[in-house]
């Protein structure tokens, strides 16, 4: 079998502050293959988005660390190329869709000009052929009269229609690998199970692998194939995604499930936050980096960092905790029912006083 | 748009309004009597030829009627006889303006092309010897006073090295290398204060947008970094920068004064000078009011830049 499209071997990023070297992605693998969808999930400045990004290196050169690790694009990695080797790939090979349309595109192009950039720089089109794409990518992505909007400025345009041109400028060289970093999140809700759609529609005809990050296990559940749960820098479960809804493996990822709507839930059903905070990744903790949070841990959680190991119910599910592993001292979740059992009160009130300490000492 | 300008023209109006009763009313404020001026000092003794004169050019007469005698006089293109040279005012402005445009021009232009640049690399560079030296050269550039550039620039270019002609003014349709080479140091002298500023300005706003999420997504394109910089971030950049270079026009005016009188270049700063110390009222008001309409004019067209580079912005 051919190497994979992208593969993320043992990657590291820090980045270098007052404080010293924060290390916010610690040791993550992952794999996407050709044509297939991937989501990746995680809390806000858990190094998801970092990670994405130094795919492309978009992070600045004067606080990022890269490595060490490797992340492999096409068995080249990305990390050593030379920068007009990787211009080539940036918006050629691996393009990205970014959070926020409406700051994500310049306000003082036309969108046509900003989607013709990618034409220039990637392909050998002449001027009436690159018009021609362009119109071609807008009328793709649902966008209306593409030949009046194309001379449009970005404040013309709605968030949703400015998502669409986002879209259409990523895939506008056909991209093998496309980036989709929190797409849905500045939108209103109506407008994102569209944009997913377009999203998921596009990449099937186009063939393009996606990596679809996000905070909301819900955009996950429909769109992709395969899931990874990122925690504070590491990989904390990974699964297929009928897998990983079916048998969650470790409390963070039941968290996850427990502090997201449900439409299938009675109404009076509150929604339960996961207590705490994310531990201080300038300093992390040597134990498990959940464990401050975790309402189940033991003894050997706040000692002993956990391995990426297979899960339970087997096959390619891997999890990083203690309890969910058949190994001597552990496994003592294994079995457990997440919906019913909400872990030990007793430590559910230590996190809360914990953080509510933490809360007034800042 | 055009509703826009209107409006912008009224409030322009009503500010020239002020400014043609504040300068008409100076002229008391100042010491000294234009009568006594124009009659000099041994002709100030005789009363009598004192009161005949003050008769004659109409001082005695309230104030309100000499400003409304004045200011219809403006409006209908009248502006008076020199009481210095007793030449017809519109004339000589006419005259002087001439040196006083094409320094004001390559001034501008010199502080622009030295500006831009300088502020895109500081920007760029932030925090390093590049960004430091940026900062040196630009305050440098904000304290260092005109008319003592000016006349270090006489001292090195033309008295040692001889490169350029020390003083004097062509007009530009006469002989055009000559004239901008007399008017090279001149606009060098008064470009400093200028660039100091807008370096400053260009360093900070381009820093700004430098951390937008627009210029991630440029990057993310696969262009060139100098493509980043120069298509994307300056383009936003430039905006309020634009807005500073206009407000600065007032002060060139200011400057133009002292490099003109160093240089002894025939404009309308040093024609302000010689009007204040001979006391030719009729001049001095004619020249603040033109000074005037001048800086209100570059701020509209400011404003009219302005919207023509933000897509954003729609006057109506």
């Amino acid at each position: 079998m051919s190497a994979p499209l992208l593969q993320i071997t043992d990657f590291h990023l820090g980045f270098r502050t007052r404080r010293g070297t924060v290390q916010a992605v610690d040791g993550v693998d992952l794999v996407v293959n050709e044509g297939e969808t991937v989501g990746l999930v995680g809390e806000s400045g858990c190094g998801k988005s970092a990670t994405v990004r130094s795919i492309l290196r978009l992070l600045p050169d004067k606080v990022a660390r890269y490595g060490p690790g490797e992340i492999r694009l096409n068995d080249r990695n990305v990390l050593d190329l030379p920068e007009a080797e990787m211009r080539r790939i940036q918006g050629g090979d691996v393009a990205m869709v970014f959070q926020d349309p409406m700051t994500s595109l310049n306000p003082v192009m036309t969108v046509g000009d900003q989607i013709t950039e990618y034409l220039a720089a990637h392909t050998d089109l002449d001027r009436a052929a690159m018009r021609a794409r362009v119109i071609e990518l807008l009328s793709m992505v649902g966008i209306p009269v593409p030949e009046e909007r194309m001379t449009w400025f970005p404040h013309q345009l709605s968030g949703g229609m400015r998502q669409r041109v986002m879209i259409a400028m990523a895939l506008s060289c056909e991209p093998r690998l496309l980036l989709a970093d929190e797409i849905t999140t500045a939108l209103d809700v109506t407008l994102q199970a569209q944009i997913l759609d377009l999203l998921h529609a596009l990449s099937e005809r186009l063939n393009t692998a996606t990596l679809l990050i996000t905070h909301d296990l819900s955009v996950v559940a429909g769109m992709t194939r395969r899931v990874y749960v990122m925690y504070a820098g590491q990989i904390i479960e990974e699964a297929e995604t009928d897998a990983l809804f079916a048998a969650p493996a470790m409390p963070y990822t039941w968290g996850l499930l427990r502090s997201a709507p449900s439409l299938d839930a009675p109404l009076t059903e509150d929604l339960t936050p996961i207590e705490g905070l994310p531990p201080d990744l300038a300093a992390p903790p040597p134990g498990c980096r959940f464990a401050s949070r975790c309402p189940y841990r033991r003894e050997i959680c706040q000692s002993r960092m956990p391995d990426l190991r297979a899960a339970p119910d087997g096959g390619t599910h891997r999890v990083r905790c203690w309890g969910a592993q058949d190994v001597p001292e552990g496994g003592w979740l294994i079995g457990t029912d997440w919906r019913e059992d909400t872990g030990d009160p007793r430590i559910v009130a230590d996190i809360r006083a914990a953080s509510a300490m933490a809360g007034t000492e800042s | 748009m055009s509703r826009y300008l209107w409006r912008r023209l009224l409030t322009a109006l009503v500010v020239l309004f002020l400014v043609s009763v504040i300068t008409f009313l100076i002229v008391f404020v100042l010491p000294g009597d234009t009568a006594a001026a124009v009659l000099g000092e041994d002709g100030g003794l005789d009363p009598e030829a004192y009161e005949a004169l003050r008769e004659r050019l109409g001082l005695n007469k309230p104030l309100a009627v000499r400003y409304f005698d004045w200011i219809s006089g403006v409006l209908t293109g009248d502006l008076g006889v020199s009481l210095r040279t007793k030449e017809e005012i519109g004339p000589a402005l006419l005259r002087r303006a001439g040196p006083t445009f094409q320094l004001a021009f390559m001034a501008m232009l010199i502080a622009i092309i030295i500006a831009v640049p300088v502020g895109v690399a500081a920007a760029v560079h932030h925090n390093t010897w590049v960004d430091a030296a940026s900062t040196v050269f630009a305050l440098g550039g904000i304290a260092i006073p005109g008319f003592w550039l000016g006349i270090m620039l006489i001292l090195v270019f033309a008295v040692w090295l001889r490169w350029l002609p020390p003083s004097g003014y062509v007009p530009l349709w006469e002989d055009p290398v000559q004239s901008i080479r007399l008017m090279l140091m001149p606009a060098v002298a008064l470009a400093t204060a200028l660039f100091g500023v807008t370096i400053r300005q260009v360093r900070t706003s381009v820093l700004e947008v430098l951390g937008e999420d627009y210029i991630i997504t440029a990057r993310s394109k696969g262009i060139t970094e100098r493509r980043v910089i120069y298509r994307h971030a300056l383009r936003n950049a430039l905006l309020p920068v634009v807005t500073v270079i206009g407000l600065q026009m007032g002060h060139t005016l200011a400057g133009a004064a002292t490099v003109e009188v160093v240089f002894s270049l025939p404009g309308l700063g040093r024609l302000a000078v010689d009007s204040i110390f001979f006391r030719d009222f009729t001049m001095l008001q004619a020249v603040m009011l033109l000074f005037a309409t001048i800086v209100l004019t570059a701020n509209l067209v400011t404003d009219l830049i302005y919207a023509r580079l933000d897509p954003r912005i729609r006057y109506d």
